[in-house]
This record gives structure tokens, C-alpha cells and sequence, in this order.
């Protein structure tokens, strides 16, 4: 009993005791705060890899895609003896790809994308897709239709869209920068109106306006630009300097054709220099025209297929290896411009419960047996290296924080000695007293415990308290040091994600009350080896 | 009683022996009050150890009621400490952190586990604050030590001793840092406690003037013992007398 009073009295009394709370309490709350944000990244991460493959894929590596129709192999997966764990099955076609677009001046622009055919409603059935949209209304309707005002952008503009080869253009549109393609400018009053919301309905106007439409006429389009545009000369000269440049062959066959866009390819990260934050800078914008160029599924061997879109929307995963790399486009459009009508690249299968995924994986290898034609594999099996590397980087960085702890746990020992060695006499006393070694013991394990817990609870409280409100000590600590802490134009989430496991917490704190104990073990055994005469003399 | 038979005690440290302690005998009874006294390093606070098992002898044996204690395992000493004997000494030793009913509890504290404890907590403080009044710090119950003077720790020290009723209180100079004053309560208190409740005390001291009080005087030379014959302890009783009597008002 002696024990527990002793204890709770050099708990309160000790200046020394104070400082080993601090520590403990300030390594647990790293150790929370970095395992919370870590687990935030990973959880999210893993999250949206995740959704964006479904749960299950099967790909082929022929560029001609799999040799079965897709509406069989449709069949085929949902009659096999998987089929009724199976929510939803989503075909497309993955290629690489090489996205063109000129940046309103001299500049032309190309990157290397990947390249995805998808059906919108069957791809977001299979998960991941539609939330990602940027466009809000198209989070419940994805299609690839452009919205009014990303019509009316596009007609606006389409007379200065760089043409099929854009050697020819080089240097025709330099003079002209993206806010004269305004479309409330005056160059282009003559334009329709957006003709209609509905985008599908656009192809079969603008044949009826064929002389007006400056997209499938530029040079018509032109002139009309030259003579309505008379009470503006300067601009008109400046347009009419860049018109023979353009391509002379009008694109007929165009017809403007959604494309949702990675939210990095159509956007770059800059600071404003105001207020010091970074944020997005449209480099595309709904409505501005893009070329792509791939490679199609010819017979005997690849050829190069080309073809214009115009962006309707991007999509925005927040994770810049897919926000700089993803392109969709409409799927049954790459299969007839890739030549391989009802075939697809890829077939994702989103599961009711992703427990099934290994059995359904299973099943659906005995139904397409040829391995090499047909890669079955759960959406973790295909990012394993990714996700290994996550949980790898983790343990070592757990293993360095423990060390955070160790730390403590030596400052503990520290500490320990040195009160051991202040309470020598007391000791002596308890001992005459008849404290037994194993009550002398208890004391100081005892109180290595309660330090330990007392600094936990605080740690915990502290780690807690930090996690959660990290996005604004971060941009505390920015304004007060002007120095940014998490760098939005390097790391591409755009708040520090966060994820509390309740298990870390508690391993966490068992760890550290271990830890303080352990530490402890040694003061401990020498104050009570302490010859109680040689204690009592002490001074 | 308590018997100490042919005790040796030797420091060693490396070559050098230090024998501080070379053969004493000695019995004292129930309810004897017995001083000692002797020169600065003759040995009396070693004795007094090994007489309260804190020390275990090179040579020789204590007995306890014919019971050989200086052989005990370490447990039953601790009982022993705890039951039996209660330490008084020079510099009060009372624990800075504890409250002054806390220092004087802590003895019944440490004699029982938490749930005999917990039984008899209010028992156990009753005794204390009665113990606490008893010596005249009935009002200081919740003060800790450096708020009181030496004098008033020393009573509280004495209180601790004697909280668990031990049969034997072994005061090692408790009057060596007091004035003459607040030394003769001491004494008094001691000699009060060995009257009333039959308990043993064996006091070492420096100062003559307070032996007076006790029955038997035992002088220590160089680690051995010559008892002083009853006449020459009339002659120290001569020759304190005055000091007695001047600062004696407390006729307990
Ligand atoms: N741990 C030790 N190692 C070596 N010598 C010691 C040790 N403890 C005590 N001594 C020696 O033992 C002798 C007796 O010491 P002790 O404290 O018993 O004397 P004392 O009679 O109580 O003296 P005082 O009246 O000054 O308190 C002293 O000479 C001292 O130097
Ligand atoms: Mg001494």
C-alpha cells in the first residue's frame, strides 16, 4: 500500500518526474502522428488503386485484344459457377497513347498517356469511376457528353485548333492568347448559340449549319470571321494573319467527341504569389480540342491511328501517377477507331464482397484456361509491388520511431538513476521501517509505470489532438515560418490525409508503458539492493 | 530480552580491515531504559544496527526472547523491523513527500497488504493522530516535514517509531541536533513511552546531561563495552543534576 502512496507522491512532488512524462508523452504522440498520416497516405492510396481497378481484372497483353467477343466473355463470366458473387462486370480497353494539344501560343504540347476506352454507366457500375469526375452532375450520370458551356468553348475556339499536323501551325497562333478564345469576344458573335444541351445532338446540327460551322468548315469560318469582325481591325488583322496557316483540309469527318481527362494533364500546380498557395491553373479547359495518337489493332502488325476529341471533363484521383497518365475516351469509339469491334483490352469485375476475390479468381482461371492470353488477378495481386513497398516503407519507418521511444526509455533510465540516487536515504528509512526488497522494487517499477502512463494518456491526447486537426497546424506553421510544410505542388493530395487505427494507438501504448518499465527494471533493482546502513548514512 | 552475544564487526575494504566492533556482550531486559555512550566512532551506531537487524555481525548472535535473530532471512527481519523494533535517529529521517500522518503511517502501511489495508485504514490513522497528539503535534497532522522545526520532527519520528507498538525503540543520539530544551522533551517523551507502555528503549547519546534519565548506562570504548558500575552512574546523575532540574518542568 506503502507502494501505491509513495508512488503517486514522487509523481507529484518531482520536477525529474515531469520530464520523463514529457518524454514518453511527446514519443507516443510522433509515433501516433506519423503512423496516422502514414496509414492515411497508404489507406488512401490503397483506396483509389483500388477503385480505379475494381476488384478483379482480367487483361491480355495482345494489343488486339482478347479473342473472344466481349458480350461472350460476358456470358461466359457470369454463367460460370462465380457468377452470382459478380456486382458488376466493366469492359474496356487500355493503350498507350500520345496526347497532343497546343497551348494557345507557338507551344505544342504532347504526353504520353494511357489511353482508356470505357462504357461510363458499366464502368462506374464496377466502382471508382463517376466519383472521380470533377464535374459534379456527371458523378451521378457519367457519359462523355460535353456540357453547354464546353460546347460553346469549343465552337468558339475551334477555327484556332491546331490542325491534323501541327508543323503546319507552328508559330500561326502565337500571337493569340487563350483569353481571346474567349467565346463572349466580339470575333465571334455569328457563332450559334450553344445549340443544345444535349451533346449527342450536336453532330446532326452542325451538318445542317455546314457553311456556318467553323469546325467543319474552317476556311469558311474564317472568312466569315474577317467580315464580321471589320469593327475590331486590329484583332482582325491579327487573325487574318494566322489564317492560311491553318490546315486547309477541313476536318468533316470530325465530330467533336467527349474525353475526360487526367485533372494533371489538363492543369499545373502553381503558387500564387498573393496569398502563397498553391493552387490549380488550367492549362485545358472543358471544351478545348486534343489529339490523340496510338496504335490500332491492326491484323499482321500495329499501325498508328489518330484521331481528335475534345475534353468534357477530367477525372481526379488525386494520386498524380493516375491524374498525368489517364485519358478516357468512349469505348465502342476506340473499338472502331482501333479496328477491333467487341473486343476490349480488359474486363473489370467489381465482387458483392471482396472476401471472394481469391475463390472468384479461381473460378474464372478454370473458365479462361490459357493463362498468357488471359491475366486473372485481384486488384492487390496486380499493385503488389506497390502496396509491398507501402507496407515495407512503413514497418522500417515503425522501427525507426520505436527508437523515438527507446530514447525516452533512456532518459527514463536516466531519470530513474538519478532519483534513485536522491531518494538513497529514504530507502535507508523505508528499510528500517521494514519495507522488504520486493516493496522497494514495486516502488520504483511502480512509478516507471505510472510515468509511462501518465505520459501515454497525455501522449495519446496529444497525438490524437495533432492528427486530427494536422491540415491546420500545417498551415499555421506555414504562415508563421512561411516555409510549407507539406508542399501541394509536390505531394498531390491537397489536404495530409489522415487515418487512425485504434489498434496502433493501443500498440502504441503498450509499447511505451512496456518501455518505461522496462526501463525502470534497473533503477529499480539497484534501490532495492541498497544495504539499508550504507542508505541510512548517506548524505 | 534482548541478548547481544560476542559481537564482532570488521569493515573491509580492499587490504585495510577496520574492526569496529570487537566482541560485545550485553542483555538488556523488558521495560529497561539503557543509554549508551562513548566516544565518536567507538562503535555505538554499528551496535545499534546489528541490534536492529539492519546489519547482520561478523562474529556472534543476537537473540530475541532466546531466539537467534541475527540469522534470519531477510523476510523476517524486515517483520522484525516493521513488528518489533522502532528506529529513532539522529537527523529524524522522515520522508520530505509525506505529510506528518502520512510519515507516521507509513510503518502500518508497509506491515500490511493493500486489502488488510483497506480494513483498517481509519483504525490505523485513528492510532496515528492519537500518537501525533500524544507527543504534542496534534495540530500539524497534515504539515510536511520542512515546515516543522527539529524538534517537532524528532516527535513525529518518535511517533513513527512507535506506531506499530514495537516492544523495543532504538534511538541512535535523537537529542544530537536538538537544543538542550527541545532535547530534554525528547528524552522525556522516551522515558514517558518506556513507563507507561513497558517498551524497551536503548538510546546512544553524546550528551551527559541526559543520560540521568536512564536505568542503566553502558559505555562504549573503541568498539568494546565497559559497563559503568551503579556508583559512577550516581556520579553522572550528580553531576547533570542541575541541568536537569532547571530544564525539567515537564513532569510527564
Ligand atoms: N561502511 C563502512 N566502512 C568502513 N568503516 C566504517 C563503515 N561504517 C562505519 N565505519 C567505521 O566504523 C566506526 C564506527 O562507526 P559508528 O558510526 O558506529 O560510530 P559511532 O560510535 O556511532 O560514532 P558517532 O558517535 O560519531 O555516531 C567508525 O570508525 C567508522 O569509520
Ligand atoms: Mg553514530
Amino acid at each position: 500500500m506503502y507502494v501505491v502512496l509513495l508512488c503517486l507522491r514522487y509523481l507529484k512532488t518531482r520536477f525529474l518526474a515531469t520530464i520523463c512524462i514529457i518524454s514518453v508523452m511527446l514519443g507516443v504522440a510522433t509515433l501516433i502522428v506519423v503512423n496516422s498520416v502514414m496509414n492515411g497516405f497508404s489507406t488512401k492510396l490503397k483506396d483509389h488503386l483500388h477503385k480505379l481497378m475494381s476488384d478483379i481484372v482480367i487483361e491480355t497483353p495482345n494489343y488486339q485484344g482478347f479473342p473472344l467477343d466481349t458480350d461472350l466473355m460476358i456470358q461466359l463470366i457470369q454463367n460460370s459457377s462465380a457468377g452470382d458473387k459478380i456486382q458488376a462486370i466493366a469492359p474496356s480497353i487500355e493503350v498507350f497513347a500520345m496526347i497532343n494539344f497546343s497551348l494557345g501560343d507557338d507551344q505544342q504540347v504532347t504526353r504520353a498517356v494511357n489511353l482508356i476506352g470505357i462504357d461510363p454507366v458499366s464502368r462506374t457500375a464496377a466502382g471508382g469511376f463517376a466519383e472521380f469526375l470533377v464535374d459534379k452532375n456527371r458523378q451521378t450520370n457519367p457519359t462523355f457528353e460535353l456540357s453547354p458551356s464546353a460546347m460553346h468553348r469549343f465552337l468558339s475556339q475551334s477555327p484556332r485548333l491546331p490542325a491534323k499536323d501541327p508543323s503546319m501551325t507552328t508559330g500561326s497562333s502565337l500571337n493569340l492568347p487563350p483569353p481571346q478564345l474567349d467565346p463572349s469576344l466580339p470575333f465571334v458573335p455569328t457563332l450559334p448559340p450553344p445549340p443544345n444541351p444535349i451533346g449527342n445532338q450536336l453532330p446532326k446540327e452542325n451538318q445542317s449549319q455546314i457553311p456556318n460551322d467553323p469546325i467543319l468548315s474552317p476556311t469558311l469560318g474564317n472568312k466569315e470571321q474577317k467580315n464580321n469582325t471589320g469593327q475590331n481591325e486590329n484583332q482582325t488583322e491579327k487573325i487574318v494573319d494566322q489564317i492560311p496557316e491553318i490546315d486547309p483540309v477541313p476536318e468533316r469527318d470530325f465530330k467533336p467527341t467527349g474525353l475526360i481527362l487526367g485533372w494533371a494533364l489538363g492543369t499545373y500546380r502553381d503558387r500564387n504569389p498573393k496569398t502563397n498557395e498553391t493552387e490549380d491553373r488550367y492549362i485545358l479547359r472543358p471544351g478545348d480540342r486534343v489529339n490523340i495518337v496510338s496504335v490500332g489493332a491492326g491484323k499482321s502488325h500495329p499501325e498508328p491511328i489518330y484521331s481528335s476529341f475534345v475534353i468534357c471533363d477530367y477525372i481526379r484521383t488525386d494520386m498524380a501517377e493516375y491524374d498525368s497518365h489517364m485519358v478516357f475516351v468512349p469505348l465502342d469509339y476506340l473499338q472502331d477507331l482501333r479496328g477491333m469491334k467487341n473486343r476490349v483490352t480488359h474486363i473489370l469485375i467489381h465482387l458483392k464482397d471482396y472476401a471472394d476475390a481469391r475463390e472468384v479468381v479461381n473460378e474464372l482461371k478454370s473458365v479462361f484456361r490459357d493463362p498468357y492470353t488471359y491475366h486473372i488477378s485481384t486488384w492487390e495481386e496486380k499493385q503488389g509491388a506497390l502496396i509491398a513497398a507501402i507496407d515495407v516503407e512503413r514497418g522500417i519507418l515503425n522501427i525507426l520511431l520505436f527508437l523515438i521511444i527507446g530514447v525516452a526509455g533512456f532518459s527514463i533510465l536516466a531519470i530513474f538513476t538519478m532519483i534513485v540516487v536522491e531518494k538513497t536515504r529514504d530507502i535507508g528509512i523505508l528499510k528500517a521501517l521494514g519495507a522488504s526488497h520486493s516493496g522497494i522494487l514495486c516502488i520504483f517499477l511502480g512509478y516507471g509505470l505510472l510515468l509511462g502512463s501518465v505520459g501515454c494518456i497525455l501522449g495519446t491526447v496529444l497525438g490524437l489532438e495533432i492528427t486530427t486537426h494536422i491540415n491546420q497546424i500545417e498551415h499555421w506553421i506555414t504562415q508563421l515560418t512561411g516555409k510549407e510544410v507539406f508542399d501541394r505542388s509536390i505531394y498531390y493530395f491537397s489536404e495530409i490525409p489522415t487515418a487512425i487505427s485504434s489498434v496502433m494507438v493501443v500498440i502504441v501504448n503498450i509499447g511505451a508503458i512496456l518501455t518505461s518499465v522496462i526501463f525502470s527494471i534497473i533503477p529499480a533493482v539497484r534501490a532495492a539492493m541498497l544495504h539499508p546502513v550504507r542508505a541510512l548514512r548517506y548524505e | 530480552m534482548i541478548v547481544a552475544e560476542n559481537l564482532h564487526k570488521v569493515y573491509r575494504r580492499n587490504a585495510d580491515q577496520i574492526v569496529v566492533l570487537k566482541g560485545i556482550s550485553m542483555e538488556v531486559n523488558q521495560g529497561e531504559f539503557v543509554s549508551i555512550v562513548g566516544a565518536s566512532g567507538s562503535g555505538k551506531s554499528t551496535f545499534l544496527h546489528l541490534l536492529g537487524t539492519l546489519d547482520r555481525p561478523d562474529q556472534g548472535a543476537i537473540y530475541l526472547d532466546h531466539r537467534r535473530i541475527d540469522h534470519l532471512a531477510s523476510k523476517e527481519r524486515d517483520r522484525l523491523r516493521n513488528q518489533t523494533f522502532g528506529f529513532i535517529f539522529q537527523f529524524y529521517h522522515l520522508l520530505p513527500e509525506l505529510t506528518m500522518l502520512e510519515n507516521v503511517v507509513i510503518p502500518a502501511m508497509i506491515g500490511s497488504s493493500i486489502w488488510k489495508w483497506w480494513g483498517k485504514r481509519k483504525e490505523v490513522h485513528k492510532r496515528a493522530e492519537e500518537i501525533l497528539k500524544r507527543v504534542g503535534l496534534g495540530h500539524r497532522l497534515r504539515h510536511k516535514p520542512r515546515e516543522l522545526s527539529g524538534g517537532e520532527m524528532q516527535r513525529t519520528a518518535i511517533a513513527r517509531a512507535f506506531m506499530t507498538k514495537p516492544r523495543i525503540l532504538l534511538a541512535d543520539e535523537p537529542t544530537g541536533n536538538l537544543d538542550i530544551q527541545a532535547g530534554q522533551q525528547i528524552v522525556q517523551l522516551l522515558r514517558d513511552l518506556n513507563r507507561s507502555e513497558g517498551v524497551t528503549v536503548i538510546m546512544v547519546t553524546h550528551n551527559l546531561e541526559i543520560v540521568s534519565s536512564a536505568d542503566r548506562l553502558v559505555r562504549m570504548v573503541a568498539g568494546s563495552i565497559c559497563e559503568e558500575p551503579r556508583d559512577s552512574q550516581e556520579k553522572y546523575d550528580n553531576h547533570s543534576s542541575f541541568a536537569i532540574k532547571t530544564h525539567l518542568p515537564l513532569g510527564v
